[in-house]
């Protein structure tokens, strides 16, 4: 007979994704309830977006995830684009759907270097991370930024693809598909990865739909949801690619399903250099100062690296953005999922499964 | 794929390899062409604008004040220039993207050491710099350059009658030019009544014309006319002008005050009529009609002495129906003088009545009595039946007085007046002859004239001829009859210090064949009107009555405006001028802030 403990662990600590902490009661190696405490790292970004024009908001929309911003520049202007009724040229499509996807990559090259960390391999996250900064000097050469890029406007993107952008796009992509040779042979193949991940956390798909999860949770667990694919956005219609899924639910498979949609986004990326249109990227049809944006209200919602990202949007046809909600992908992940996920597991797995789901705190306290 | 405890293993080959990892600082990474660094402010470029500072999501500019600036600006621009907080930047761009100038850019710099917190906050100027990197042309600025197209009717159209040629913004390109302002305010400066331009401009991007009007009669009570036939001195101040077209601010006016009915127009409350100070202002020109609705609004109701039929002075008389008909400067007029104020027409000061009897019963008298006579060059035979002034030229087309048109005719002067002169003459010709043939003769080259660069255009595209760099030394008669002029060759216009001082080359001789001339190189001041106390008024020595602030001359109880005051003789110039010189007559007699 083993007493209970209480274990706090976070917000800062190796094992814990970004700033948010969990409470962990446990009776000896087995969790027998896990109270997820966030709100560490709230920044009140709604609601300092009804206060900036919608032009300044640019700036601010790509802290709300740090791996993965750019989807919070989509979505953002995206919903200006929908309320106001304008249209985005084909080519600005194009790029941002490039953009879209060389970030989920960056986002998923992180995520691996983070599994690598909670199981102790810990040349992962020295190669991820390597390798993560090509794709950041990309960016660098098509937005000016390497982290927060503040690069797409309403009505299109703020650049043209600078010269032999393209070539410089399919060089990295190479690399990275060469790489991932070397990645399966370090983690994904490793024998101490599957063994610490198989059957750990499993969550079924019945679960997933009741807990409202998204993007590879959902996907891992079987269910074959894919806003790319059943919504299309951006140019998403127009190039081929499959929505993957795995049956088993378990962090091995939740894994797996991101390591699997890399390749998925390469492909996507190549499709979209071979396929980039001539024509305007930007259609300004506002002055910064003054935008025009009739009344309205509008859901938008795209596929990010955690999931279905959206943003409700309500406009009052003044300068500024009457309230924005951002509905972050990992808010149920890290709230229900997870609780879900640690019933019964052990202790040393916590950060393990917490890092499966791939949760981020700064789009959980917005 | 299947798991194997050997296959990390092979991860060992990676020691052979080149780190990724650059050692810095031995080793410098390559930035990228467009990065975001540290700003770059050129300070030739700048003007001061504040677009950056508006822009910044998170307040790191600061507009701040450059001493040795100060006074060397132009008008259009300010003596600040931006200082950033680098503790607050977050280098998202907007600042470059935003700047109408494109004095602004990004640098491929971003490191900086500091000890101080302070030293992290600078202006920002071309000390610190590397390479220009995020920069914003034309397509890539936020700003839209393009102005939108006023409608007009085309050259073969306009010439046939002297209907308006500028037919007005619908509803939605006036909505759409009012959305491409700033809202910088370099313009209020530039305007010579300081109109509230950004505010009425936003009035009007959101559908307000009412309150655009009410706006706009806070400076200026000429909406229709402005709107038509201003110098529009803040399109050239205008930021977007430095690099494209500027703001169709003068357009946007009209359209606004052609949109709003004479009733809808702002109703001051009069609350209060003052039997004193009592006020005498000769001329209902622009000058004197602002002085008028300023003062009336205000309580004091003043008398207007006019020597025409009419009111609006060189408004009705002076400027040619295609730019500014009746109708249009009637409904300004209308709504100035339901304020109540007096006017006696067909009365000329000096001759129906006399200064001194001004002076004795009224408190104060206003002179704005404009420059109506006409400056003549003085070549032999001037006086020829067929050679006409600008002055007497205009009034009659105004008036709808017969004019025997000539089949040739000269047009003497490169100014806006030779300009309305000439299209004048060949709408007349048209209507006569169905065919127009008219020249205009400067001393200045083309680049020189001092008309408007669309006046000279428009001119042109109506077939008008231009014969620059020549002086009319005599005409050549026929008997009696004026077949040509005989001119030389001007050598330079101004002298270095770009005085007037034009150079002749006289061997260079040709003739011009024309049957009409009309000369339009100026006006003058019937000063004779005022007959002795002429000698008492001080001038300054561009030949202007010298005013104090309050707008009155060296004597006493006797103001001046308009044109005999202002060195820049256009309508708005005047129309400040009247308007000030009402609200100085409201704070020295009434003692409190005059309602506008």
């Amino acid at each position: 007979m083993h007493r209970n403990f209480e274990y706090y662990i976070g917000p800062n600590h190796p094992g814990i994704a970004g700033n948010f902490s969990i409470k962990v009661e446990a009776n000896g190696d087995t969790v027998l309830n896990v109270e997820p405490e966030f709100g560490y790292l709230h920044r009140a970004f709604e609601k300092l977006m009804e206060d900036n024009l919608y032009i300044q908001n640019i700036a601010m929309v790509p802290r709300i995830c740090v791996p993965d911003p750019d989807i919070n520049e989509y979505c953002y202007c995206s919903a200006i684009e929908r309320i106001a009724k304008k249209e985005v040229p084909e080519r600005a499509r194009f790029i941002r759907t490039l953009v879209l996807e060389l970030s989920r990559i960056a986002a998923y090259l992180s995520y691996f270097g983070g599994i690598g960390g909670t199981i102790g391999l810990y040349t992962a996250p020295q190669w991820s991370v390597g390798d993560r900064d090509y794709i950041l000097d990309l960016f660098e050469d098509l937005t000016g930024g390497r982290v927060y890029h503040i690069y797409m406007v309403p009505g299109g993107v703020r650049r043209d693809l600078p010269e032999g952008f393209e070539e410089k796009v399919l060089k990295v992509m190479d690399y990275i598909e060469e790489r991932f040779k070397e990645y399966d042979d370090l983690i994904f193949g490793n024998k101490v990865f599957e063994k610490r991940t198989k059957g750990v956390g499993i969550l079924t798909k019945e679960k997933a739909i009741e807990l409202g999860a998204t993007g590879p949770v959902l996907r891992a667990s079987g269910y074959s949801y894919d806003v790319r694919k059943d919504n299309p956005y951006a140019a998403y219609n127009k190039v081929d690619f499959n929505v993957i899924t795995a049956e088993d639910g378990d962090t091995y498979s939740r894994i797996m399903v991101r390591r699997r949609e890399i390749e998925e986004s390469i492909k996507i990326v190549r499709q979209v250099i071979d396929k980039m249109p001539e024509g305007e990227y930007k259609n300004q049809w506002y002055n910064p100062f003054k935008f025009d944006i009739p009344e309205g209200r509008v859901y938008v919602k795209i596929e990010s690296s955690k999931g279905e990202y959206g943003y409700y949007f309500v406009s009052n046809g003044s300068d500024k953005p009457y309230r924005v909600n951002v509905r972050g992908a990992s808010f149920p992940h890290i709230v229900t999922v997870f609780k879900e996920l640690t019933k019964g597991a052990r202790i040393e797995d916590i950060a393990l499964i917490l890092f499966s789901i791939d949760a981020c705190p700064p789009e959980v306290d917005r | 794929m299947s798991a194997n405890l050997l296959r990390p293993i092979k991860s060992i080959e990676q020691i052979f390899r080149k780190p990724h990892t650059i050692r810095f600082p031995e080793e410098k990474k390559e930035i990228s062409p467009r990065y975001r660094g540290f700003h770059i402010t050129e300070w030739e470029k700048c003007i001061g604008c504040g677009n950056c500072r508006d822009i910044c999501p998170v307040n790191a500019i600061n507009m701040e004040v450059i001493p040795r600036l100060k006074g060397k600006v132009e008008i259009g621009e300010n003596p600040e220039r931006p200082a950033i907080d680098y503790g607050r930047c977050c280098f998202c761009g907007l600042c470059v993207d935003i700047c109408p100038t494109s004095a602004m850019s990004l640098s491929q710099d971003f490191i900086m050491v500091e000890p101080e917190l302070n030293d992290f906050y600078f202006i920002s100027d071309e000390k610190r710099i590397d390479k220009k990197s995020w920069v914003a042309n034309e397509e890539e600025s936020l700003v839209d350059f393009k102005r939108k197209k006023m409608p007009v009717l085309s050259p073969a159209k306009r010439v046939k009658s002297f209907e308006e040629m500028v037919l007005g913004f619908p509803e939605n390109i006036a909505i759409a030019e009012a959305n491409r302002c700033l809202e910088c305010g370099e313009c209020v400066d530039a305007c010579p009544a300081h109109m509230d331009i950004p505010e009425y401009i936003r009035a009007i991007s959101k559908g307000d014309n009412k309150e655009s009007v009410r706006i706009m009669y806070r400076t200026n009570p000429f909406l229709m006319t402005c709107g038509r036939i201003c110098t529009h001195n803040c399109e050239t101040a205008c930021a977007v002008e430095k690099r494209g077209e500027p703001v169709a601010i003068r357009w946007l006016k009209r359209y606004a005050a052609d949109n709003v009915d004479i009733k809808d127009y702002p109703d001051y409350k009069v609350e209060k009529i003052y039997k004193k100070p009592k006020v005498a202002i000769i001329g209902a020109g622009p000058a004197g009609l602002s002085a008028a609705f300023y003062l009336s609004i205000n309580g004091i109701i003043p008398t207007i002495y006019e020597r025409h039929s009419k009111a609006g002075g060189m408004l009705r008389y002076g400027v040619p129906p295609y730019r500014l008909s009746d109708k249009e400067l009637d409904k300004d007029i209308n709504y100035i003088l339901s304020y109540g104020a007096k006017i006696k027409y067909n009365t000329v000061v000096g001759e129906d009545i006399k200064i001194e009897w001004l002076l004795k019963h009224f408190d104060v008298v206003y002179i704005a009595i404009g420059l109506q006579a006409a400056r003549w060059l003085r070549f032999p035979n001037y006086r020829h039946k067929n050679i006409y002034s600008a002055v007497d030229f205009l009034e009659k087309v105004n008036t709808g007085k017969k004019i025997k048109i000539g089949k040739e005719v000269l047009v003497i002067g490169g100014g806006n007046v030779a300009m309305d002169v000439a299209r004048s003459a060949v709408r007349l010709q048209h209507m006569e002859y169905g065919k127009s043939n008219v020249k205009i003769l400067s001393l200045e080259a083309m680049d020189e004239l001092p008309a408007l660069e669309e006046e000279v255009e428009e001119a042109i595209e109506e077939k008008v001829k231009f014969i620059p760099r020549r002086s009319v030394i005599e005409p050549i008669l026929e008997g009696k009859k004026l077949i040509g002029v005989k001119t030389v060759k001007v050598t330079s216009v101004f002298d270095e210090k770009g005085r007037f001082a034009p150079k002749l080359d006289k061997s260079d001789v040709k003739e011009y064949k024309c049957d009409m001339i009309i000369q339009a190189i100026g006006q003058m001041c019937p000063f004779h009107c005022l007959e002795d106390i002429k000698d008492k008024i001080k001038m300054t020595p561009q030949r202007k009555v010298e005013v104090k602030d309050s707008y009155e001359t060296s004597v006493k109880h006797l103001y001046a405006g308009g044109d005999i005051v202002n060195t820049r003789m256009d309508a708005v110039s005047a129309i400040a001028t009247g308007r000030d010189f009402a609200f100085s007559i409201v704070k020295k007699y009434l003692k409190r802030e005059p309602v506008r």
